[in-house]
């Protein structure tokens, strides 16, 4: 199980991501990013692929800290990376992502940043991973 | 959640926070608006956020929040923070991501009357001319080191390579220019980011818009501006684009890992912030400073881009001339009064345009007696303002005002309740044309979705902080 719903925010996208592990609760803050700045409508054939390391002080930071590093490929490249290759978290908060990802000429929405701001990650009681997060638009 | 019963009342136009509301605040807060104004920022996390921002070590006085304000991240969006020189803490937070966003008037020799009958053709030129829109490039395609150069010389690179004229940069804040910009704090990704990006207005609530100037408040200062009834004006909203996005998320996660070192312990990590005189808070200074000339030398090139296009329309003699160029997302070193002392401060602004009054020494000539030009846009359907800075705003708000109308409802509610295609044809009726991107991202940005303009100017007017010269109406609007 994972999910990604939005929520109100006055002025920029207020993310909540769900998800069974660590491991999915990752994967879906990848798709949900890749999904506000150009929703899929169809197959595409992947162009690009990019590995991406990042190693941050805890999950949450290294979590935020790997969206933003996405993004600025996703910019960089003009390139939506949606398709997780390989997805390696360690308990020394560092985190391998294989991407692969297809070119465009133009975002729907221009995501400025993956904020800190409510970024927690938490683990229920009943062994579900979430977090908010707060894109600024 | 802070209630209404914590704030106390200073007069129909100032609110306290006190110090005592919460056990980690440094500073009480204030906050500069009416009484529906005050009950709308209930509504949302805005005073929560002012509250947090009363925690940075070394903030004087005290937290300040415009009448325009609305929940952010961080710091709330319409938030000032002063803190002490060299000691108290730089937060890029209370810069935000799009560093030196700000916002440039135009004047031209011409009246409503010699533009109306021509205003769809003006706008379909303009949109063509002025690159809009996400992820989109512009006109220019740079070199890192001709990026380098930009970093460095803000507004006068453009000048200098025949963007525009010399007489342009004695209208901008600073002159176009942060003199302690350093080009190798910003990193390789940033510079990429923007390497193909000036001359760009973005998306978002960023645009050009055509205005009539509708009314006169303060002749004098509107002479001084060379504004009059009915004249033709143009607005540029944009900041530094994907660079200065990118040297903040920089900054940020930096200083997240840093400040543990300073034993720096804050109720928010979006408000991240070092020492201005440790070597990362000095870093990114000189980063934001590189970030901020790189946003007055993308207004200057959009400047170009308008002018050519309005020669097209109206003649090689039709001329712009810049009215003022001012940042509302910027830090600088500034000295103010505090307790009756001067003190040299490092002044946030987050949404919250810098107000100076008569007799700055940096102010051109023309605007010696009246204070600088302040620049507060509505939203497209609406009116925009033009305002000028006031010896009270030095005194109350570090030299400080609000911004503009300020979004009430989110993005995700206006696309809800608005059609895109509907509002376009409605504005249109109005005579007000509309260009842009996609029509959802009209409906994000519908007047609908905003505050009343005229109740957030009339705040700032009433407070002090501002004083109120000329109402602008939009007749064409260009968006991302």
């Amino acid at each position: 199980m994972k999910s990604v719903r939005v929520l109100s925010h006055t002025a920029d996208v207020r993310l909540q991501i769900k998800a069974n592990s660590r491991h999915e609760l990752f994967k879906a803050g990848i798709l949900g990013l890749a999904q506000i700045i150009s929703p899929r409508k169809k197959e595409r054939n992947y162009q690009l692929r990019r590995k991406i390391q990042v190693s941050s002080n805890d999950f949450t930071t290294l979590f935020i800290d790997l969206l933003n590093e996405i993004l600025t490929h996703i910019h960089i490249d003009k390139c939506i990376y949606d398709h997780i290759k390989t997805l390696n978290i360690k308990d020394d908060h560092t985190v391998m992502v294989e991407l692969e990802g297809y070119l465009i000429s133009r975002f729907t929405r221009d995501v400025k940043a993956v904020t800190y701001h409510e970024a927690e990650i938490i683990q229920s009681a009943a062994g579900i991973y979430q977090t908010i997060i707060i894109l600024d638009i | 959640m802070v209630s209404f019963e914590q704030l106390v009342k200073i007069n129909d136009w100032e609110w306290e926070i006190p110090i005592t509301t919460r056990h980690d605040m440094r500073v009480p807060a204030y906050i500069f608006a009416s009484l529906p104004i005050i009950e709308a920022l209930l509504a949302d996390r805005s005073l929560d956020q002012l509250i947090n921002v009363t925690t940075l070590p070394g903030i004087e006085m005290a937290a300040l929040l415009m009448p325009d304000a609305h929940e952010g991240y961080g710091f709330p969006i319409g938030g000032v923070a002063a803190t002490r020189y060299p000691h108290g803490v730089i937060s890029p937070g209370g810069i935000g991501y799009d560093i030196n966003c700000g916002v440039r008037l135009l004047k031209s020799d011409l009246l409503y009357k010699d533009v109306k009958e021509r205003l769809e053709i003006l706008s379909k030129e303009l949109y063509k001319y002025v690159p809009s829109g996400m992820g989109k490039g512009g006109p220019l395609k740079l070199k890192i080191n001709e990026v380098n150069k930009v970093l460095q010389k803000g507004a006068a690179w453009a000048v200098s390579n025949g963007y525009g004229v010399d007489t342009d940069l004695l209208y901008i804040e600073s002159n176009g220019r942060l003199k302690e910009a350093e080009t190798k704090s910003v990193s390789s990704k940033a510079k990429q980011r923007g390497h193909d990006q000036l001359g760009t207005i973005g998306s978002g609530n960023h645009f050009v818009e055509v205005d009539r100037v509708s009314e006169i408040f303060d002749i004098q200062a509107a002479n001084a501006m060379g504004l009059q009834k009915n004249q033709i004006v143009v607005l540029i909203h944009t900041g530094s684009r994907g660079l200065g996005h990118q040297n903040a998320t920089d900054y940020i996660k930096v200083m997240i890992s840093e400040m543990g070192n300073y034993n720096i312990m804050l109720p928010d990590r979006e408000l991240a912030c070092l020492p201005f005189n440790s070597p990362v808070g000095q870093d990114y200074f000189t980063s934001m400073a590189a970030c901020a000339n790189y946003a007055w030398c993308n207004r200057q090139v959009i400047t170009w881009e308008i002018r050519n296009a309005w020669i097209n329309i109206f003649g090689e003699n039709a001329h712009l001339n810049l009215v003022y160029d001012v940042a509302h997302n910027i830090a600088k070193l500034e000295t103010h009064q505090v307790n009756g002392k001067n003190k040299k401060l490092i002044v946030h602004r987050k949404g919250a345009t810098r107000a100076f009054g008569p007799a700055y020494p940096e102010l051109p000539d023309a605007y010696q007696l009246t204070g600088q030009p302040v620049l507060i846009p509505g939203s497209m359907g609406t009116a925009s303002f033009v305002l000028t800075g006031t010896e009270s705003s030095m005194k109350k708000s570090f030299g400080t005002t609000c911004h503009g109308a300020g979004r009430s409802m989110s993005r995700r509610a206006a696309k809800r309740k608005i059609h895109g295609r509907e509002l376009q044809d409605e504005l249109y009726k109005r005579g007000i044309f509309v260009q842009a991107g996609s029509l959802s991202g009209i409906a994000e940005e519908a007047p609908a979705a905003y505050k009343d303009v005229n109740l957030v100017v009339e705040a700032v007017h009433k407070a002090g902080i501002a004083k109120k010269v000329a109402k602008l109406n939009p007749i064409a609007v260009i968006k991302g």
